[in-house]
């Protein structure tokens, strides 16, 4: 499948950097604090925010004085994606998500306004067709956005992949799944548009400097 | 000053039998619906496009979101010309502040038997077979609770009807394509262009009763479910087969009153049926 053709069209008819259409909408769950759904593509993310509360028992080890737990759980429906993967909660994909989304929102949250308390932020993937973890940290941003609690900047992430034709490298930005697997080299990045910081930053692919343009992700 | 509905639910909070009986008393429930009164119910077809067929039911707050994914499988020794399903029944995190990871807890396997259970009465795996001993259709039925458990609010509560409703209806979406097994090369040839629906003998449909101080409440919320004793569930069909009637302990019924809850989801079952299946 040829990623960029010479008129400069991907494969769904899509520029090298333009995004897949993004739908969402705030407030879709009663019983939370914040909810939103996001949907960029066929990409479909259901995201749920409580607190800022108490800590529930098993967090009481990590209570801090100085600011709240942020407490991260992602899953996926098991036919999220075109072949079914039925992935126990928790395994080890899940969990190293749920990590770096903590790590992520750890960062983004004003956590010192909320000491001895917890805010749990919850994730569900419905469909999954590129740039999973990507939505997943907007639609969180959203939910949290939805449920009124205090953040540093509005936290964006997008994943990218690099085509490289007649030895120039075009970012395809917002990669559907067909891309994903093509095995180029992909750039996930969340980052704050108003500061202009990054916070989280994964290449799990080899990529030579002379292609690496990190600000183009951005 | 708080309004009316504000006291209401503070006085919920602090006393919740009382607040429940004041309102029994006069045959209403909090929420303002009769005893034997349905919460609305809202069904969306084909939700999930990367399964085969998706339903989802609202049925007030509750919200549960069923998958179906079909592939093949070589039957088992024992069975030549059946396939098989599984159901897979989950809370899913975003449904309750309080989700942990791990395996689904015994709520979720209990549902998951249940609805196991039920589709083993209307459903024959003997039209999952593609060729005997050769190859067939196994289903994964895959169920997500998003919202309507564990916490006592009160508008949520019965997930039991709506999983099953988003199953049967799922069900009957459901389309399998033509596969014939090429005679040169024995390997499956798939053929999109013609696929054909599942049949199932009779459409169930789930009818929940909360039960609190000897009174029956239909379609109970999470808070009535949790005030009373155990819930009933009847499951009856369309033309009015009982499948499954559950209770299990909490305080006793009237013989009266197991009939008459009998009879009501008889008279449900062929309702829906007319509303959504037929």
């Amino acid at each position: 499948m040829e990623l960029l053709s010479d008129e400069g069209f991907r494969f769904d008819g899509r520029r090298a950097a333009e995004f897949r259409k993004i739908q969402g909408r705030l407030g879709v769950f009663d019983h939370a604090d914040g909810s939103a759904i996001l949907q960029q593509g066929n990409t479909k993310v259901l995201a749920a925010v409580f607190g800022p509360r108490e800590p529930m028992a098993s967090q009481r080890g990590a209570v801090s004085q100085e600011r709240c737990i942020v407490d991260v759980e992602y899953s996926r429906a098991a036919f999220a994606s075109a072949e079914r993967k039925r992935r126990a909660r928790g395994d080890k994909k899940a969990q190293e998500i749920s990590l770096s989304l903590k790590k992520t929102f750890e960062a983004t949250i004003l956590t010192t306004l909320y000491p001895r308390s917890a805010i749990s932020i919850f994730v569900e993937v419905l469909q999954a067709d590129g740039g999973d973890y990507a939505v997943c940290v907007n639609a969180a941003t959203l939910a949290l956005i939805d449920a009124g609690i205090p953040i540093r900047d509005v936290c964006c992430a997008v994943s990218c992949g690099v085509a490289i034709k007649d030895n120039v490298a075009y970012s395809l930005l917002d990669l559907a799944y067909s891309e994903e697997t093509a095995r180029i080299p992909t750039i996930v990045a969340t980052g704050m548009p108003k500061t202009g910081e990054m916070v989280f930053f994964e290449v799990e692919s080899r990529l030579h400097m002379d292609y690496f343009r990190a600000h183009q992700c951005i | 000053m708080l309004s009316v509905e504000q006291l209401s639910k503070q006085i919920a909070d602090i006393c919740p039998e009382d607040h429940l009986k004041s309102f029994l008393q006069r045959d209403v429930r909090p929420d303002g619906r009769s005893l034997d009164e349905l919460r609305p119910l809202v069904l969306a077809k084909n939700v999930a496009p990367t399964a085969d067929s998706s339903a989802m039911i609202r049925l007030g707050n509750t919200k549960v979101i069923c998958g179906i994914t079909a592939e093949t499988i070589k039957p088992a020794a024992a069975t030549p010309t059946d396939g098989s399903f599984s159901v897979n029944f989950e809370f899913s995190p975003v449904c309750s502040p309080n989700a942990k990871a791990g395996p689904p807890n015994e709520v979720a396997q209990t549902m998951s038997i249940f609805l196991d259970g039920i589709l083993k009465q209307v459903f024959d795996n003997n039209q999952l077979c593609i060729e005997p001993d050769v190859l067939a259709w196994t289903l994964f039925i895959d169920v997500y609770c998003l919202e309507g458990s564990f916490v006592d609010f009160f508008y949520d509560g019965n997930v039991t009807d709506a999983a099953m409703m988003s199953v049967i209806s799922s069900l009957r979406d459901l389309k399998l394509p033509e596969i014939t097994i090429d005679e040169e090369t024995a390997k499956p040839v798939v053929n999109v262009e013609k696929s054909t629906p599942v049949s199932l003998k009779m459409i169930p449909v789930s009818t929940t009763y909360g039960e609190f101080s000897g009174i029956l409440l239909l379609d109970p919320t999470a808070r009535e479910t949790e005030l009373g004793s155990s819930p009933i569930t009847v499951v009856c069909s369309e033309k009015g087969a009982l499948l499954c009637f559950n209770r299990s302990g909490g305080s006793p019924l009237s013989q009266e009153q197991v009939a008459a809850a009998i009879e009501n989801s008889k008279r449900r079952s062929s309702t829906i049926y007319d509303q959504y299946f037929a």
